[in-house]
Formats: structure tokens, sequence, C-alpha cells
């Protein structure tokens, strides 16, 4: 009988992520980034690893190590390991950080190092147990494309670092592509095919479970898939080609990449769509509520793309459109996501011994929906403005807007620091768990 | 083919006892590659599933009075809703659990639909108003995968099939 354990790891992860995102957004408010700053700006470089590998890559690492061993039904091939990529991550996340700060510095390439080091073990470990669980399923065949595009990205983030800090280990014209499309690429791999499509992944499963939503939806789910693995694939690689030669032909097949993109999201969000239509749960809970809400900022942010390009303002659009992603869609998931998987893995902690022999309370017992509910509006309020500010350019409605998001993250930190840390015991409440 | 066992359930279906039991006994006492006709006053769908994930097919037919003759034969394994059963690699120790010799069910759990974690709670629970050596089954959406680790500290067996679109559990109570 095996079965898959708790991980020991996954809360760790999920704490300094939550510390990291915080940091980011006071560091927002205070006005130490963009758009006061530059983009290139040490500080805003800061801020947004701050967000991707502090906030968004521990997270998700966390989250998976958790998540592929139970959707595969195979346990996790080493806890162990876990825990190293745990405190390779973290720690080349702080030097990196001092790293921006102090440009240019040693720090940056020992960061990014010890970054990749920790991907690398993380890829390896997830990788060996998404190979004993084969045949994949939908949501660890997102996942499979997922951790490729973060090996990718991270592979591109230390080739920065380098270049940055030593630059006579590169050609000078080598230099030059890295830091213009190399940039792209960085940006499209690290959104895109590691945070975006580990969060679709995810979020199929995760709100399906949880709305109680059929699984066979259709075509839709599947196709969405494959167009949207394919094209950020077919994308990136012809952007690499593009950086050694200049080739028509590969143009053209980056061109058709994003278009396969664009509509795979587009049948994602109509299969989420389904996936809420056909639900058989009437009453959702905050995590599905606000999971479809942070959809809606995909939804936004896929909008913008399509009138960007109508327009060919695709440039001037980028930063609030990686703003919509980032902050509208993929933090806002995430944080209400984090509102179920912790209370859940809490709850099985805490009363897994007991169950059946005596009564104990029910998951929802152990959250206040009631005060997290607002938060969460607060939230997503403030990643509208904020995508607003980044339309417009200014820094006031920026600012506003990562007050608020800030407000929001740190209300819904604190629901779930009292899941961990309950004033009072909960109580079974009157409804029967059964 | 080999001849049919027949067995008639109707007389127990009017009579109001639980035909389960018997046509399980039934089965288990064909031999390798016999088929089964039963006759009942129902098409029992639910068992279908029960009989298909131990290797049966089935073929329906309306009788006299609008009763129902069913044919189960032996052959291709089918998945809980006809589908056939996807060879998924299976060395979960908990699959290989064999549940021959083990006697029917003496309660059956449906928890299709069911959100995690209630039917890891309702199968425990369930279990523990259980006596030494008897059999749940359940129907999940889904292996209960947080469920194995607390069966396995009560000592409880488990045999689980995997189905497409769910899993069949066989749950034996610690003697």
């Amino acid at each position: 009988m095996n079965g898959v354990e708790v991980s020991p790891w996954t809360l760790r992860y999920v704490a300094v992520a939550v510390a990291s995102f915080l940091l980011a957004q006071a560091l927002m408010v205070l006005g130490l980034s963009y758009p006061i700053r530059p983009l290139a700006a040490p500080a805003t470089l800061a801020t947004v690893h701050l967000v991707t590998i502090g906030w968004l890559t521990l997270l998700m690492l966390g989250v998976l190590h958790q998540f592929i061993p139970v959707i595969g039904a195979k346990r996790l091939h080493s806890q162990a390991a876990s825990g190293v990529t745990f405190w390779l991550v973290a720690g080349g996340l702080v030097l990196l950080v001092l790293g921006f700060l102090s440009m240019p510095s040693l720090l940056l390439p020992i960061g990014g190092t010890l970054v990749l080091a920790g991907v690398l073990i993380a890829v390896w470990n997830l990788g060996v147990t998404l190979a004993a669980s084969r045949p994949l399923r939908l949501p660890a065949l997102y996942v499979t494309a997922s951790l490729c595009f973060l090996t990718l990205t991270v592979l591109l983030g230390v080739s920065f670092a380098v270049a940055l800090t030593l630059p006579e280990v590169f050609a000078p014209a080598t230099i030059g592509a890295l830091l213009t499309r190399g940039i792209a690429l960085h940006l499209l791999g690290g959104i895109g095919g590691w945070f975006g499509l580990t969060a679709m992944g995810v979020a199929d499963r995760l709100l399906a479970m949880f709305a109680l939503a059929p699984e066979d939806r259709g075509r839709a789910r599947h196709w969405a898939f494959w167009l949207v693995s394919v094209g950020i694939g077919a994308s990136w690689l012809a952007g690499l080609i593009l950086t050694l030669m200049p080739s028509p032909v590969v143009q053209d097949i980056g061109m058709l990449g994003w278009g396969a993109l664009f509509i795979g999201v587009a049948l994602y969000l109509f299969d989420m769509r389904e996936l809420f239509r056909r639900r058989r749960r009437r009453e959702l809970e905050a995590n599905a509520v606000f999971g479809r809400v942070s959809l809606w900022a995909l939804g936004v942010a896929a909008a913008m793309t399509a009138f960007a390009g109508v327009l060919s303002q695709f440039a001037s659009l980028a930063p609030a459109l990686v703003y919509a992603l980032l902050v509208g869609w993929l933090s806002g998931l995430a944080l209400s996501q984090l509102y179920k998987i912790v209370p859940f893995l809490t709850w099985l902690e805490r009363y897994g011994k007991t169950l059946g022999k005596t009564r104990v309370p029910r998951v929802q017992d152990l959250v206040v929906e009631r005060r997290a509910r607002p938060m969460f509006w607060l939230y997503f309020g403030g990643a509208a403005v904020g995508t607003l500010g980044m339309v417009v350019v200014s820094e006031w409605l920026l600012r506003l807007g990562a007050l608020l998001t800030l407000v929001g993250t740190l209300g819904i930190a604190r629901e779930i620091w009292l899941v961990r840390h309950p004033k009072t015991e909960p109580v079974p409440s009157d409804r029967q768990s059964a | 083919m080999m001849e049919p066992k027949i067995l008639d359930v109707r007389a127990d279906l009017k009579a109001g006892r639980e035909p389960l039991p018997m046509i399980m006994q039934a089965v288990k006492g064909l031999s390798p590659g016999q088929p089964l006709l039963l006759r009942a006053t129902f098409e029992p769908i639910p068992l279908y599933r029960v009989l298909g994930m131990k290797g049966y097919g089935h073929e329906a037919k309306r009788i006299e009075d609008g009763d129902w003759e069913i044919l189960f034969s032996p052959g291709e394994k089918r998945g809980l809703f006809g589908h056939r059963s996807k060879a998924a690699p299976d060395d979960d120790a908990a699959a290989k659990t064999s549940a021959e010799g083990w006697p029917a069910p003496v309660r059956t759990l449906d928890n299709r639909g069911l959100t995690p974690p209630e039917p890891m709670i309702r199968i425990l629970s369930t279990l523990e108003e259980m006596g030494p050596g008897e059999v749940l089954e359940a129907f999940n959406d889904r292996e209960p995968q947080f469920l194995y680790p607390e069966l396995r500290e009560r000592g409880h067996s488990i045999h689980v099939e995997k189905q497409d679109q769910g899993a069949h559990l066989l749950i034996r109570h610690s003697d």
C-alpha cells in the first residue's frame, strides 16, 4: 500500500514565497521600481525577480512537490532533494537580489548558479516521479512541459548574469543578442512556459476537483494544452534561431507559434468556462470563486494582446501585459489556490489520525471566508488598478494598485497564518462532514 | 461456448432480499470461462460495472413480464463505465494486494461527486463500524492518495482497481 505523504517542505516553500511577494509589493508601493525607475534599473530587476523567483517559482516548486505525487499516484522520488532545492533556490535568490542592487557584481552569476542547481535537482526529482506515473494525464502533461521551460528560462537567466558581470566569456555580438532577443525568450519561457503551463495544469485539476466538474469536457481541453505548449515552444525556438541568423521562414514559424499560443489560450478559457458551467457544486468556495476571477485577468491580458496586435502597439503595452499576467492571473490564482491547499494539508496533518474515530471539523471549518473574501476583492481590485497604471504609465495609479494588492495579500496571508496557528480550536460545524 | 450457470433472483428481489451477495457467490462458483445467465426484475446496471471489473462482458435482453435476462460472459476486461480498462502500469503495492479469497463486501459506498477529503472521511468512518475481516466496497472519482497511509496505520488492507473515470476500492477490515 503506497499512497502519498504530506511533503514536509511544501509549507516552507509557501512561507518564503509569500514573504518575497509581500516584500516585492512593498518595494513597488515605495516607488523603488518601474515605472518610476527604468525597466532595466537594478531595483526594478530586484523587484521583478522577487516576484518571479521568490514568489512564483518557489511557490510552484513547493506545490508541485506535493501535486505531482498526488496526480500521478506515485511517491515523490526524494523528499530530501526537495529540501535541497528549497535551500538552493531561496539562497540563490538572496544573492541575486543583492547582486542586482550592486550591479555589476559576481553575486549575480553565483546566485544564478545556485538557483539553476536547485532547479535542475527539482526537475530531476519531479521528472523521475512523473516518469514513474506514466501514462500521463493532461495536468501531468502540462507540468512536464512547464518543467522544460523552467530549465530553459533559468539557463538563459544565468547566461545574462554571466554576460553582465564577466563579459569576456562571450563574443560581443552574442552579448548584444542575449540582452535583446534573449530577454524576450526569458520572458516568454518564464511567464508563458514555466508559470503559465504550470498554472493551467494545476487549475485544470484543482478547480475541477473542488467545483465537482467533469474531466471529459470535450476536445477544447486537450487542444488548449497542445496549442499553448507547442505554440510557446515554436516561438521560443524560432526566437533562438533568429538570434543566430536571420531567416524569413523561421520568423514565419515564430509568428505561427504566437498564433497557436493565442488560440490555445482562447480555447483554454473556453474550456474553463465549460468547467464552471458544468460543475455539480452550485455554491463555490473562495478558492474556486477567486480562481475564476484570476482567469478573467488572463482573459483581459489576452484581449490586451489582441488589441496591441491590431494597433501594432505591442512594445508599449508589453509592461502592462506582463503586469496583468503576473499580478492578476498568476499571483491571483496562486493566492486563491493557497487558500485551499494550506487548509487541506493542515487538516490532514491535524486530524488524519483520528478520522472516523471522533467527529472532526471540516476543512472549511479551518477558514473564515467571510473575512478572506473582501481581502481577495481588494487584491484583484488592486491588480486592475495597477494594470491600468501600466497602460497609461501613471506612477500614482501603479503605486495605488500595489498598495491595494499589498493590503489584500497581507489579509490573505493573515488568514492562512491563522489556519496554521488558530487562536481557538476549530470545532466541528453542525453539518456533518460526510 | 460453455453452458452458462443460471441464477434467478426475481423471487429474492420481490421478497426484498439483497441479491448482490448471492450473485457474487455465484460468480465465484463459476468455472474458468463459464458465463452466468442472470434473471432479474430490472436491468441491474450497477452490476455491469462490478462484474465488468472482474472481466465479464454483458448482453441484456427483456424477457416476459418486463423482466430482464443478462448473459455475463468472461472476456475483455471493462472499466467502470464500460470502457476498456487502461493497462496502467501498476507497481503500487496497494493495487497488487489481491482481493482473491476476500468475502463479499458487506457495505458499499458511492463516493463519486464528493469533494476531497469527504470520500476519505466516509470510508474511515464506515470502517470504524465494521467488524474484523469484513470488506467495504467503494466507488471513488479518483484514487484517494491520502487515505492509504491512514489505512496502513490502522492495519486495514486495500485492493484498488483504477478506472478511466475513477477507482473501485475494496477494503478489508484488519483482523
